[in-house]
């Protein structure tokens, strides 16, 4: 066999390879479309149940202190007409009725970030997109007048609350630190028990010091104290849940 | 072209990977905002050192860098790497492991009358590639001051400012019937005298290069100010009648503000540092003006009054004019002292807290009224100074646990710690040599 044959064939097969590899790469995007498409709700409910739960717990470590008025934000990508909550600086939200008390509100919750943060994760790994099988307690977005849940339904569930509140209790970055806009990912993974059995810190920052707060509140993480609840069993466990640390 | 082939195999196969992995993350923000507190920095013991030297290093280290307000050092007792086995390297992991950020290795070896000092700092961020080194040489006598000039090295690697280790405080220790005036490494070290006669010599102030102290002596009975520089007797400067107190240098050196009374009321003026001859009268009223303080860029000059009932703490500008009330919390407030970071506008004085009866050290930032309170219920607290990077003030105390001179933090936080124990007042803070 000549030189030049045993190049050719090379060349053959290398195509070969990589129009496999693209053609690989291609095919997984149209499915992840499709399966977009047809993204169960449920999925969708849970993530905004921990966001949302997140955000009350943001809430109340932070006061009555939110810049934002997270009505107002989604008014303009969505414009829902929800009952008892005022989307449209002009409308006049109509008479309250005896229920609206356990509305989600401004001040509760942050429905534009629960919005806006699921999509971040969407887009990042398009994960947990066939999310089913939970049960309804926590599933924001009720049909009950409110399309982002009433205040129960968006207190979400605390175990993301937990694990977050574990994974960042010891973030604390030096004073000498003076650079602002720092951001990493401190990432866990769960198994069905509720144990950390991998940390690791993503996306790192560049700034060492802050980077080394990062690891080393991930690492002083404990477990959970109880196993991961079935309906987050899908989205949590072996998946790598990564927390954004910022500065 | 087998390389080429290779190569964007090799990356096509990496976005496949890549993009899997991304699948497998979920990102949350939990909307926590950080705490922002000390670098833990382990001071490792020195490794194959002269154990006297080796204790000296590990001493001034531990106390440089915790009194630097930026670093918290961690309890050697916590360690758990081998010693021995790292040498001058580190293990990264058994660093973390104990809550460090940073590491300093150590060797100190003494050749007789000299020291070889070598220094080595981590990043445990940075894996065991160490991030600073330096190697000192020098007599036995300066070992502590090659330490200190590492602790600075160290600061500035982390902070882009220089550190205040080495610079020295002079202050007035109070003997049965006279007063002297002292200098000391701002760790307490190395004392020495300034003064030398058996008078009340009070209110020392350093020149900014360091390199002089002006102090107010009756050692010929009237309170005449003098200049003291590289040893020999000091200066006789202003010898005005009456008081000639409260010496505070212009940026560049070359004038003093002070107190005079030579025409029976306490002003303040503006003499020659050199000679003395009146530049300048600043206030003229019949009230008393004293204590000045000469900003940092030289514009203004902070100054105590008593025109609106109490003392209380005025700035003006340098040239007399804008005066104006500046300290508006409690009937009793004195000693101005300008902090020197560069951009910053702001004062420590001394405060009466009008319900104990008590002086504590406050702070004003003069860009935006924003007042600290640094000492509290902790006896006397008055007379503050800045270190030359404005990060730590230093104060004479009378609380229970020790009279003397202490430490803080400019910011309020973190301990206060005793750098010079006995009747100690008036300290002020020299430029880092």
């Amino acid at each position: 066999m000549t030189e030049s044959r045993l190049k050719t064939i090379g060349l053959v097969v290398t195509i070969l390879v990589h129009g496999a590899v693209i053609g690989g790469v291609f095919a997984m995007n149209v499915i992840d479309q499709r399966s977009a498409s047809q993204r169960s709700k449920l999925g969708e409910d849970e993530y905004e149940a921990i966001q949302a739960g997140l955000a009350i717990r943001a809430k109340s470590a932070a006061g009555k202190t939110r810049s934002k008025l997270p009505q107002k934000d989604m008014a303009e990508k969505v414009k829902p007409d929800v009952e008892g909550v005022a989307m449209d600086p002009n409308k006049v939200p109509p008479p309250k009725k005896p229920d609206d008390k356990q509305r989600a509100t401004p001040d509760m919750v942050d429905p534009s970030a629960t919005f806006n943060k699921f999509r971040k994760a969407d887009s990042v790994g398009k994960a947990n997109t066939t999310g089913e099988g939970a049960d309804d307690e926590n599933v924001a977005g009720k049909a009950d007048g409110s399309e982002w849940g009433t205040l129960e339904d968006a207190k979400g569930d605390p175990y993301a609350g937990e694990l977050a509140g574990r994974v960042t209790k010891e973030f604390d970055v030096p004073s000498l630190v003076g650079a602002q806009g720092l951001k990493a990912l401190g990432c866990v993974r769960l198994n069905r028990e509720g144990r950390i059995v991998e940390r690791s810190v993503e996306m790192k920052s560049g700034n060492p010091t802050f980077d080394r707060a990062v690891d080393k509140s991930v690492a002083q993480a404990t477990d959970m104290e109880a196993p991961v609840p079935d309906k987050l069993v899908k989205i949590m466990v072996k998946k790598s849940i990564c927390f954004e640390f910022k500065l | 072209m087998l390389r080429i082939q290779a190569l964007t195999s090799i990356v096509l196969l990496g976005a496949l990977l890549g993009r899997a992995a991304a699948q497998d993350r979920v990102i949350i923000d939990p909307n926590v905002k950080a705490r922002r507190g000390l670098y833990p920095l382990a001071v490792a013991p020195p490794f194959e050192s002269d154990a006297a030297l080796a204790k000296l290093a590990s001493d001034v280290m531990t106390f440089d860098f915790a009194s630097s307000s930026w670093f918290s050092v961690l309890d050697p007792r916590s360690y758990l790497a081998d010693h021995k086995r790292e040498g001058m390297t580190i293990e990264p992991q058994r660093w973390k492991d104990v809550g460090a950020f940073g590491v300093v290795k150590t060797r100190a070896v003494s050749t007789g009358a000299n020291v070889i000092l070598q220094f080595k700092l981590f990043e445990l961020e940075k894996g065991a590639t160490p991030v600073l080194e330096r190697e000192y040489k020098g007599s036995t006598a300066d070992a502590r001051k090659l330490v200190h000039k590492w602790c600075n090295e160290v600061v500035k690697y982390y902070t882009g400012e220089p550190g205040f280790f080495g610079s020295r405080i002079v202050f007035v220790v109070n003997k049965r019937k006279s007063k002297g005036i002292l200098s000391m490494d701002f760790d307490g070290h190395g004392v020495g005298g300034v003064s030398n006669n058996d008078s009340l010599n009070i209110l020392p102030a350093y020149s900014p290069s360091g390199g002089a102290i002006a102090f107010t002596s009756y050692m010929r009975n009237n309170p005449d100010l003098y200049v003291s520089s590289g040893g020999g007797r000091p200066a006789r400067v202003s010898r005005q009648p009456g008081m000639n107190t409260g010496a505070s240098f212009s940026p560049d050196g070359s004038r003093i503000a002070l107190t005079l009374s030579k025409d029976g009321n306490p002003e303040i003026y503006v003499i020659s540092a050199k000679d003395g001859s009146i530049l300048k009268r600043l206030t003229n009223n019949r009230y008393i003006d004293t204590s000045p303080a000469w900003s940092p860029d030289g514009r203004e000059i902070a100054f105590v009054s008593n025109r609106e009932g109490g003392p209380q703490i005025f700035v003006m500008s340098a040239d007399g004019g804008g005066q104006r009330r500046v300290s508006t919390i409690g009937n009793f407030n004195q000693t101005p002292a300008w902090n020197p970071k560069k951009g910053m506008r702001q004062l420590a004085y001394c405060a009466r807290d009008d319900a104990s009866g008590r002086f504590d050290i406050v702070t004003l930032d003069l860009a935006n009224g924003k007042m600290v309170r640094i000492t509290q219920n902790q006896g006397n607290n008055e007379e503050p100074t800045f270190a030359p990077n404005g990060r730590v003030i230093a104060f004479a105390s009378s609380r229970a646990g020790g009279a003397g001179i202490y430490l803080a933090n400019a910011d309020g936080t973190g301990e206060q710690r005793l750098v010079y124990r006995g009747s100690a007042t008036s300290p002020d803070w020299g430029p880092t040599p």
